[in-house]
């Protein structure tokens, strides 16, 4: 399934209906944010537009803003991350999968950069996570 | 020093000590409280009393002594090490403050106490006010709140009941430089005000275009630190003043660097219309680990109405309660008059001073932070040439690349037998280390903490791998605070059947 | 006269020679030079320690303290017994004169010391957790309502009539700067009826804030009161003299969400009204939610036990504008002070202490109650170490002939609202008071009204 890239270094993911959206964080933004100590889940039927902030990724030393890249509806977060906050740095892209939600507009997808442009983003020092 | 009246294990550090109730023996007891004739009379039922407990230590008067004092072997103060923490001013605690502030009259006076039974205590707050009303430069002082954070907020909600009262309650935008201490922002916030941050430039200096373009008719206050967490005065502050006033909003003062500006300059004089100052930074009261503090408030005329009760104004040399303005004032801040004993030793500390002593702490300030610089320029890259004030950052980037990080070279000084200075804050500066002498401290002890951070950073080039592994004399080496974190253990487990004695 | 500079003044010649100026003064170029060097004239010269010791004595003698009259009021600040052993433990160098242990290979002490409070706190409030304190109680309890207020941004804080209406005024202060509205609850013969706390939720309660005891003295019970309001999505909050919870029910035992307190009676000095101590405690559910230090405790590279301050992505110094709260220097060294206070006496003599209150108080209710015209306020509630009564006098004015006489009466209630009210009295007896200093009072009372023309009205 492709993934998509946010400047801000969120993933997501559609499903083959287009209509559902998981949510996670890059492996370069893993490595900045170091040891994740505690992960703030949204509530789940929170609606949030693109780029609204969505949840809080914490470290021993600092916050950081999860956005959300389309706009949208919460259906699910991952439970696992609430007694294994872990999983984010041993599995951002896949069992470290943030929230789900009913994506409002799917064509906001093709918006966002692909694998190749994000590592081009990256190479050319495309910034840090924004601090919470 | 700590480690000869400390046990040494093998490994060399100082040990740890069990937990009062690791130590705790059951049926022990220790010092017995007044014995009061029991009565029956009105007994409570049982429904409003609780079943067990409360599950505190047994153990016997000696046992507790041994404990905490145990306990202060493994810690360090003023008291026993040199503490370079920039922005904390931790100088010197004079012990005849101390005394002052346990004199009977001030320690067993009850705040509820008739004001006919509180005329020491009015009088000594007003002298206190006065004095700091000189100091700052400003009209009219709050001794209410109990911390520099809780005097940013008084600022706070006092500029926000002032736009109120001229009809602007737009004005809800305080501007922060992005040097600031994060209490700037979390009082902004919690005083109900959206929060703006301002880019300085490359120097730390506040960028006065990027300034004039921030400021808008809803902004309601900027917040400026002076001098900076850099140790910089703002070149061009009275430009800065100028143009926030222009836009119709107040600038406020955070005063935790007041140390050096004390009796050479007055923040009211620069324009400032609010500052709050740290009475346990510049005011030599101690910090306790953490508090008690007290961050009286000063502002200027107009804002003077908008103050928390109470106030003490003088008439006829006399101090006594000022009347409130139920229509102004943004209320209390806190229970009663303020953290009092704090406040006491704050004017001790003025009044030994005096005229003559007060404006040698900025200058000796000045001086030791000058001094230390000089001596650690090349060993670090600052600020580069000129003059900083009272404290100074130095930057551990080039040491980065070999792993070595400013938290490295901090912990190789806890070996060394000091404090650590403050480590990556400002956040602008990348591997920040600022280092803030005082007044207190000798020049031997100055040459002694250059000569060993130069040691350390010249280690840390040779053999990187003996940095990171430091403090190998501290009671213990670095802590996992990622599992602390993870799954935190905030107290003591309770143990089963512990407390359940009969109340 | 003294400035605690150490500097020689070779020393200084060298040092301002190292960096390249001639002169102190010089030191200050970066300031504006038409403010610099200010008048002072209006500060006085600096004195010695041994006048300023006479000038300070000669100050407080003017207050009238516990060592010149005998503490029959409390509302909020309590006269105890605070043992001897206190003092010079917490005055030690190595607290005393600390910094907040952000180091923590240097600060394990402190550490510690901070985590057995917490522990102690947590017990004796029975919640799952504690932090390291707050300000004082009235600035506890507002943090405790913009932890409810920031669960889903309710602008409601339900405020029983039984705290202390001094530290309402302080909430409110808090409160209002983010919108929240206060809306009182009121007390039916010292206790909140159940019923009347229903009629007031709605959508927008964030919740409710119960006292132990209530400001007025008495004792409510608020069995029942935590399944309601979670039912309406809001939360209890209780906060509790930690004094009565050697012997009362806790919040903890009632379901609170967060429970807070003032901390002053655990052995800190009276001393004009601070500082004190802000007890804040939590279910575990706002571990991550409430403000203010944690200490943790954690392993180091070697498996050792060791401490540290965590949670501090919290903090503003890590959050900043996102931060639960602004609050930074606290009031760590009280903390210690209430830890070593109760270890001191431990469970045995804390619960003997609030006994001693208990029983004090019901002797000096007789006494009082013997005199003729002194009638009982909310007679059947039961009450712990603080009691109302109407005295046959204005109590502003008996307050001030009782403080020439050597007493600092009940807290006068004149200008309180109801149960307050012109001749209305607070009165408090601790363990700290003397079966001799109760009829003294009594006889006191006694010479006043009949001093007093028309004294019984």
């Amino acid at each position: 399934m492709e993934k998509r890239y946010t400047p801000t270094h969120e993933w997501v993911e559609l499903n083959q209906e287009r209509s559902e959206g998981t949510v996670g964080i890059t492996d370069f933004a893993q490595q900045e944010v170091t040891d994740v100590v505690f992960v703030e889940l949204p509530k789940v039927g929170k609606s949030v537009p693109r780029g609204g902030e969505a949840a809080i990724i914490e470290s021993v030393k600092a916050a950081f803003s999860i956005y959300a890249p389309m706009g949208g509806v919460i259906i699910s977060v991952n439970q696992a991350l609430d007694g294994n906050p872990g999983l984010l740095n041993q599995d951002p892209t896949g069992q470290g999968w943030i929230f789900r939600l009913k994506v409002t507009h799917p064509e906001e997808f093709s918006d966002l950069m692909d694998e190749k442009a994000y590592q081009s983003y990256l190479s050319e020092g495309g910034g840090q996570p924004a601090h919470g | 020093m700590n480690q000869k009246e400390t046990n040494e294990t093998v490994s060399g550090r100082p040990e740890m000590i069990p937990t009062l109730w690791e130590r705790s023996r059951p049926g022990a007891r220790g010092v017995r409280p007044p014995v009061v004739a029991a009565t029956r009379d009105r007994e409570l039922p049982s429904s409003l009393l609780r079943q067990t407990g409360p599950d505190l230590p047994c153990l016997s008067e000696l046992e507790v002594v041994r404990h905490f004092t145990g306990l202060s072997h493994l810690s360090r103060g003023v008291d026993t090490h040199f503490i370079p923490l920039g922005s904390c001013t931790m100088k010197y605690n004079p012990k005849v403050s101390d005394k002052v502030a346990s004199l009977p009259g001030f320690a067993d006076l009850h705040p509820r106490t008739d004001p006919e039974g509180m005329e020491g205590l009015i009088e000594a707050m007003g002298l206190l006010s006065d004095l700091l009303k000189s100091l700052l430069g400003m009209d009219a002082v709050t001794l209410a709140p109990a911390a520099g954070a809780h005097g940013e907020l008084t600022g706070i909600l006092i500029a926000r009941k002032y736009f109120e009262s001229r009809n602007e309650p737009a004005r809800k935008v305080i501007l922060v430089p992005d040097s600031a201490h994060g209490t700037n922002p979390a009082s902004a916030s919690m005083g109900g005000m959206v929060v703006s941050s301002v880019v300085s430039k490359p120097s730390g200096h506040i960028d006065t275009e990027a300034l004039s373009r921030a400021l808008s008719p809803e902004t309601a206050m900027v917040m400026i630190t002076a001098p900076s967490t850099l140790g910089l005065f703002e070149e061009e502050l009275s430009e800065v003043v100028r143009l926030v006033h222009d836009a119709g909003a107040l600038v406020y003062m955070d005063g935790a660097n007041m140390n050096a500006f004390l009796g050479v300059l007055k923040p009211g004089d620069l324009g400032f219309d609010i500052v709050h100052i740290n009475t346990h930074k510049t005011l030599a009261t101690p910090h306790g680990g953490g508090g008690p503090g007290s961050g009286p408030v000063g502002v200027k005329a107009h804002l003077a109405p908008f103050l928390p009760p109470p106030i003490l104004e003088s008439s006829n040399g006399r101090y006594h309660f000022g009347a409130v303005r139920e229509d102004c004032t943004i209320g209390p801040v806190r229970s009663f008059l303020g953290s009092v004993g704090v406040l006491l030793r704050a004017l001790s500390y003025l009044l030994l001073l005096g005229r003559e002593g007060l404006p040698k702490v900025a200058l000796y300030s000045l001086l030791n932070a000058n001094y230390l610089k000089s001596r650690l320029e090349g060993v670090l890259p600052g600020e580069g040439p000129g003059l900083c004030a009272h404290e100074f950052v130095l930057s551990a980037k080039p040491l980065a690349a070999s792993g070595v990080h400013a938290q490295d070279l901090a912990k190789a000084l806890l070996d060394a037998g000091y404090y650590a200075p403050t480590i990556h804050f400002p956040l602008i500066v990348p591997e920040a280390l600022m280092i803030e002498p005082t007044e207190c401290e000798s020049k031997e002890m100055l040459d002694r903490f250059a000569d060993d951070l130069t040691r350390i950073v010249e280690w840390a080039r040779r053999d990187p791998r003996g940095v990171l592994s430091s403090p190998v004399r501290t009671p213990v080496s670095r802590p996992d605070e990622v599992l602390a974190a993870r799954d935190p253990v905030l107290k003591e487990p309770s143990r089963p059947g512990a407390g359940s004695a009969t109340v | 006269m003294a400035d605690f500079i150490p500097h020689t003044p070779e020393e200084t010649a060298e040092m301002l020679s190292a960096i390249g100026i001639g002169r102190l003064e010089d030191l200050l170029a970066p300031y504006p030079k038409e403010h610099v060097l200010p008048d002072l004239s209006d500060i006085p010269e600096g004195m010695t320690e041994a006048s300023l010791m006479r000038r300070m004595r000669s100050i407080a003698s003017k207050n009238k303290g516990g060592s010149t009259v005998a503490i029959f009021r409390g509302a909020g600040a309590y006269d105890h017994f605070i043992p001897e052993a206190v003092s010079p433990l917490v005055m030690r160098g190595e607290f005393l004169t600390a910094y907040t242990p952000y180091q923590p290979e240097v600060s394990q002490g402190l550490l510690q010391a901070m985590f057995e409070y917490q522990t102690a706190m947590a017990n004796l409030f029975e919640m799952d957790l504690s932090n390291a304190s707050v300000y004082d109680g009235a600035t506890a309890l507002a943090e405790a309502c913009l932890v409810a207020h920031r669960q889903d941004g309710r602008l409601k804080i339900l405020l029983s009539d039984g705290v202390d209406p001094e530290v309402i005024r302080v909430v409110k202060t808090y409160v209002e700067g983010v919108g929240c509205s206060i809306v009182r609850v009121p007390l039916t013969e010292g206790q909140t009826r159940l019923s009347d706390l229903r009629g007031l939720l709605d959508g927008q309660v964030a919740c409710f804030v119960g006292a132990i005891p209530t400001f007025w003295g008495t004792v409510e019970d608020f069995s029942g009161f935590a399944e309601v309001l979670h039912q309406n999505g809001s939360l209890l909050i209780l906060h509790a003299n930690p004094h009565a919870l050697a012997l009362l029910r806790t919040p903890g035992s009632y379901g609170a969400d967060l429970a807070t307190g003032e901390g002053q009676p655990l052995g800190i000095p009276l001393s004009g009204g601070g500082p004190y101590l802000g007890i804040l405690t939590a279910s575990r559910a706002f571990m991550r939610k409430i403000p203010g230090r944690l200490v943790g405790k954690t392993v180091d590279r070697e498996g050792r036990t060791a401490y540290v301050l965590t949670l501090q992505a919290r903090e503003q110094h890590i959050r900043r504008e996102k931060a639960n709260s602004n609050i930074c220097s606290n009031e760590t060294l009280l903390s210690i002070q209430a830890l070593v206070t109760l270890s001191l006496l431990g469970p045995e003599g804390f619960r003997e202490a609030a006994r001693g209150s208990m029983s004090n108080a019901r002797r000096l209710r007789s006494r009082l109650l013997a005199i003729p015209g002194v009638r009982p306020v909310w007679d059947n509630a039961p009450f712990f170490h603080e009691f109302i009564l109407e005295m046959p006098m204005e109590s502003r004015l008996l307050s001030r002939r009782l403080l020439t006489e050597g007493f600092l009466s009940g807290l006068p209630l004149s200008g309180y609202s109801s149960p307050g009210g012109e001749n209305r009295m607070l009165w408090c007896a601790t363990e700290m008071r003397t079966a001799e200093e109760i009829e003294q009072v009594g006889l006191a009372i006694e010479k006043i009204l009949r001093q007093t023309e028309g004294g019984a009205r």
